[in-house]
């Protein structure tokens, strides 16, 4: 699965409270883990507030 | 001199006078003409999404810039995103190498594309196959139109000459 598709990662149809498995490849995978990690740990740059409105 | 300052979210922009923008989406239907070399049809592929780029960007600064509305400009964001999707280039591709002209690429592709996500469980997803519809009709070559009509008036004009 490649994480540059958004369609793929869609596709995944993964919701609040799931886990995912990342997994990275190539010359910079250490720097893409590490990005992938911060953006979860980040809440995907989302606000708390437009968090709830979608609960 | 009293002054009084009342906030609020304004309801309406006002009143605009312009030129009117008919909104007629197109159908995702393709013209019958004749397919380039994979190159040229993926060329025509790159400028297409060059020019549905410039137009999703202008739409979302225009739409950020009124107050409160980042979060409905956001979604000319996604459909940017969507717009250089790897996985639907690849299928376009796919599809031009074998002799199909890029807009033929590009409907199959996109049909591809949206029955995947039209049949997941979660509404929420499977609505996004609209996006992607959205952005192909965006991405759509229109040059392809005048080059079909250029052939048939140059391919008549030459017929009469014989």
């Amino acid at each position: 699965m490649d994480a540059k598709s958004i369609i793929m990662v869609l596709t995944l149809g993964v919701m609040k409270d799931h886990q995912v498995l990342v997994k990275t490849d190539g010359i910079d995978s250490d720097a893409a883990l590490d990005a992938l990690k911060s953006l979860i740990e980040n809440n995907f740059g989302e606000r708390l507030s437009s968090l709830q409105r979608d609960e | 001199m009293m002054e009084k300052t009342l906030k609020g979210i304004p309801a309406s922009d006002g009143i605009a006078i312009g030129p009117a923008f008919c909104y007629m989406p197109a159908k995702l239907t393709v013209p019958v003409c004749a397919a380039g070399t994979v190159d040229e049809e993926m060329a025509r592929f790159d400028s297409a999404r060059e020019r549905a780029r410039v137009e999703l960007q202008s739409l979302f600064e225009a739409i950020e810039k009124r107050a409160g509305k980042k979060e409905e400009a956001s979604i000319f964001e996604a459909h940017q995103e969507m717009l250089s999707d790897p996985v639907l280039e690849g299928k376009v591709r796919a599809e031009v190498e074998v002799g199909q002209t890029v807009e033929e690429a590009l409907v199959k592709a996109t049909e591809e594309v949206a029955s995947l996500l039209a049949g997941m469980n979660d509404e929420l997803f499977a609505a996004r196959a609209l996006d992607v519809k959205d952005v192909s009709r965006r991405i759509l070559p229109r040059p392809c139109w005048w080059m079909c009509l250029l052939k048939i008036l140059i391919s008549s004009a030459s017929a009469q000459m014989t």
